[in-house]
């Protein structure tokens, strides 16, 4: 019977899950323990999420397989894909078979499932290094809101912490009410429910000021809605300044 | 004026400028400064034509006392006209830099009073950013032709990136149409430049602490389409601007009609996205390809093909170097073959280490099966067993470009690209 391991959708979570489903034969699963469960004949195991075990799968995985392969697996898992955490699992497998190079070997039906997921995640990030957002709120803070596809909130935040760094300012996903916070120093990740901001005085003119950049720097004569598209998907327009109605 | 207004005229002005990309430098923060430049650049929008935004463009003044004909700003034309201080282009790059609209500024003009006064004012742009305002961000200088070396010296120790336009292909080209400018006034700052870069780079590797100069190097950008010159001539003259003065990136500009009734400028330009796109590809192919302009285009093909990309034309010409094998050709093989670019050649070599590939292998790897299948094989097996026949093979070719860019199959020549030309081209390029 397959067996299925459910963890508590934390990456240290899965990583444990990994732990307990690796030397298991036959048909294995992991899933998050909030994803509707398609199996009805499994054999289904909770895990308790122990940070001291998930960091000895970590170590092993960046001592043995290097921080490419981590960075690989971290981002793949993300992604969300509900399969994912089985996907990482036959991909480690493979990996601590064939070391440190089995993460080039993107041709490969345990290699290509997680490639794909991080090379997505990957893309949404670089996008939103641009497309974010941030407006002065009263208290001087800036406040940027976005509603990524991925989880990317943890993996966006390093960047403006060191692009953005002597401003104080707070990244939200408010789709996941997750926010990333930053004091000038040290950011931080906590629960954020959607909130209402009053913005400074100055903030409704620089909008002003971009908006009017925005239209006056594109070529009229060679308009491309397609091509604008095509690079900055509809999904992420709700919350860019310049595009308006 | 509002600053509304001459911001909305100042875009307007400098939105034909195509080289504003913020690549080409990598800088981590620095304690107490504002901003971080990344490598390979970020897009931080995309306008209504489908261009990336990422620095802030726009012209410190559109104010010109010099008259190029191709020019909007010259002198005896009638637009608005405007001027931004120098405290106002810094009070906007530093707002909307902390609102991450932009990447960073790039700060071009026109011609106000003198070349000296004009880089005056925007080495004071440059310097104020950077001590002033602390930015650490990103700034692309267009340095103004015939101001003084020392302005040049002390913009580019603040400058990311400095270009001077080469303008047009050829010294009759720049005489006729920009009269106030000589081909000398261009390339001696270039040299300039060139010079100090390297200079600087043997100070850093003694002294650490030695001052940087345009750590993400200069670029140029010439008018495509205003004049005859060919497109043979054109990336001749492009191979020679990275050979000599050691350029980052030489820019194609397509010419867009300002006047009626020139004698020497088109009133009209067919196509010109699209012959601005294919000289792009030619240019990646001479950057990252190891192709040459001569293996490009000669005498006997002095145009690019509007139809078809510069690489499946190459390759079209040169039955003899295929079907190229996928599991044992070397890089700079792979690369030739049309669908593949640096990416999937080098996912292929990654790959192909551990198992020999196959056919359905190679979409994953990022390869363009439509175009690659003629021109490869994996394992000695072909996968498209069509002669090699250009006639077979490029209108199946061509059918596959992206459909954007298909041209409509009227035949088109030079000249209806080039309709109100009438002065035979010279050949005498901008450089020996
Ligand atoms: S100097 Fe520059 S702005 Fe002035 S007319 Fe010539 S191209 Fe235009």
């Amino acid at each position: 019977m397959m067996q299925l391991f459910l963890y508590d959708g934390s990456f240290e979570g899965l990583m444990c899950a990994i732990a307990s489903a690796y030397r298991i034969q036959g048909d294995v699963a992991i899933q998050k323990n909030d994803d509707p469960a398609p199996l009805l004949l499994a054999h289904v195991q909770d895990v308790q999420t122990d940070s001291a075990q998930a960091s000895k799968v970590i170590e092993a995985i960046v001592q043995k397989l290097g921080m490419e392969t981590f960075k690989r697996v971290s981002y793949a898992y993300f992604s969300e894909i509900p399969e994912i955490g089985t996907d990482i699992l036959h991909f480690l497998r493979y990996a601590f078979k064939t070391g440190p190079s089995a993460v080039e070997h993107l041709a490969h039906p345990a290699v290509k499932p997680v490639f794909k997921a991080s090379w997505r995640v990957t893309r949404e990030v670089h996008l939103m290094t641009g497309l974010l957002r941030f407006s002065e709120t009263k208290s001087g803070i800036y406040y940027g809101c976005f509603e990524p596809t991925y989880d990317i909130t943890t993996l966006l935040a390093p960047h403006f912490a060191s692009r953005l760094s002597d401003q104080t300012w707070v990244l939200h996903d408010v789709r996941r009410h997750l926010a990333a916070f930053y004091d000038q120093k040290n950011w931080w990740l906590a629960e954020l429910e959607p909130t209402i901001q009053s913005y400074s005085d100055e903030e409704e003119f620089y909008r002003t000021l971009w908006q009017s950049y925005f239209k006056h720097i594109a070529i009229e004569s060679r308009r491309s809605t397609e091509r604008q598209r095509q690079h900055m998907p509809k999904k992420y327009w709700k919350y860019l300044i310049e595009i308006k109605g | 004026m509002e600053w509304q207004k001459k911001l909305e005229i100042l875009a307007d002005s400098a939105k034909y400028d195509v080289s504003c990309s913020s690549s080409g430098t990598s800088r981590g923060k620095s304690q107490g400064m504002l901003g971080t430049a990344a490598a390979a650049g970020i897009c931080h929008s995309w306008s209504d034509d489908g261009r990336c935004i990422s620095l802030l463009k726009i012209l410190m003044t559109n104010v010109c006392v010099y008259d190029c004909a191709y020019c909007v700003n010259r002198i005896s034309s009638d637009v608005p006209r405007a001027t931004l201080s120098p405290t106002e282009i810094v009070d906007l790059t530093l707002n909307f830099y902390r609102r991450n609209y932009i990447e960073g500024l790039f700060l071009s003009s026109a011609v106000l009073v003198s070349p000296d006064h004009t880089m005056e004012r925007m080495v004071e742009v440059v310097k104020r950013l950077r001590t002033e305002g602390k930015f650490n961000g990103y700034i692309h200088l267009k340095a103004i032709p015939g101001a003084d070396p020392r302005l040049i010296a002390e913009a580019g120790r603040y400058a990311d990136r400095m270009s001077l336009n080469i303008e047009l292909p050829t010294k009759r080209s720049l005489k006729l149409l920009a009269p106030e400018k000589n081909p000398e006034t261009i390339t001696a700052p270039m040299a300039q430049i060139r010079n100090t870069i390297l200079e600087t780079r043997s100070d850093q590797n003694k002294f650490k602490k030695a001052p940087s100069f345009v750590p993400a190097g200069q670029t140029t950008q010439m008018i495509v389409g205003a004049t005859g010159e060919t497109d043979h001539l054109l990336l001749n003259l492009t191979e020679k601007l990275y050979q000599r003065y050691a350029l980052k990136r030489v820019y194609f500009s397509a010419y867009v009609p300002v006047v009626q009734n020139h004698p020497v400028l088109p009133g009209q330009v067919e196509h010109p996205m699209l012959r601005e796109h294919r000289l792009y590809q030619a240019d990646w192919l001479l950057r990252f390809y190891g192709y040459t302009a001569g293996e490009l285009l000669d005498e006997l093909n002095p145009q690019l093909d509007l139809e078809l990309d510069p690489k499946c034309q190459w390759a079209l010409r040169h039955p003899e170097q295929f079907p190229v094998e996928i599991n044992k050709a070397d890089l700079m093989t792979l690369l030739r073959v049309p669908g593949i670019g640096p990416v999937s050649a080098r996912r292929i070599l990654k790959s192909r280490r551990f198992s020999a590939l196959r056919p359905e292998d190679l979409k994953g790897l990022g390869v363009v099966m439509k175009r690659a299948k003629y021109f490869i094989q994996c394992s000695g097996k072909k996968i498209e067993t069509l002669n090699f026949e250009t006639r077979i093979l490029r209108p199946l070719l061509v059918s596959e470009e992206p459909l954007k860019l298909q041209v409509p199959s009227s035949q088109l020549s030079f000249f209806d690209l080039n309709p109100g030309l009438w002065i035979p081209p010279s050949k005498e390029l901008m450089l020996r």
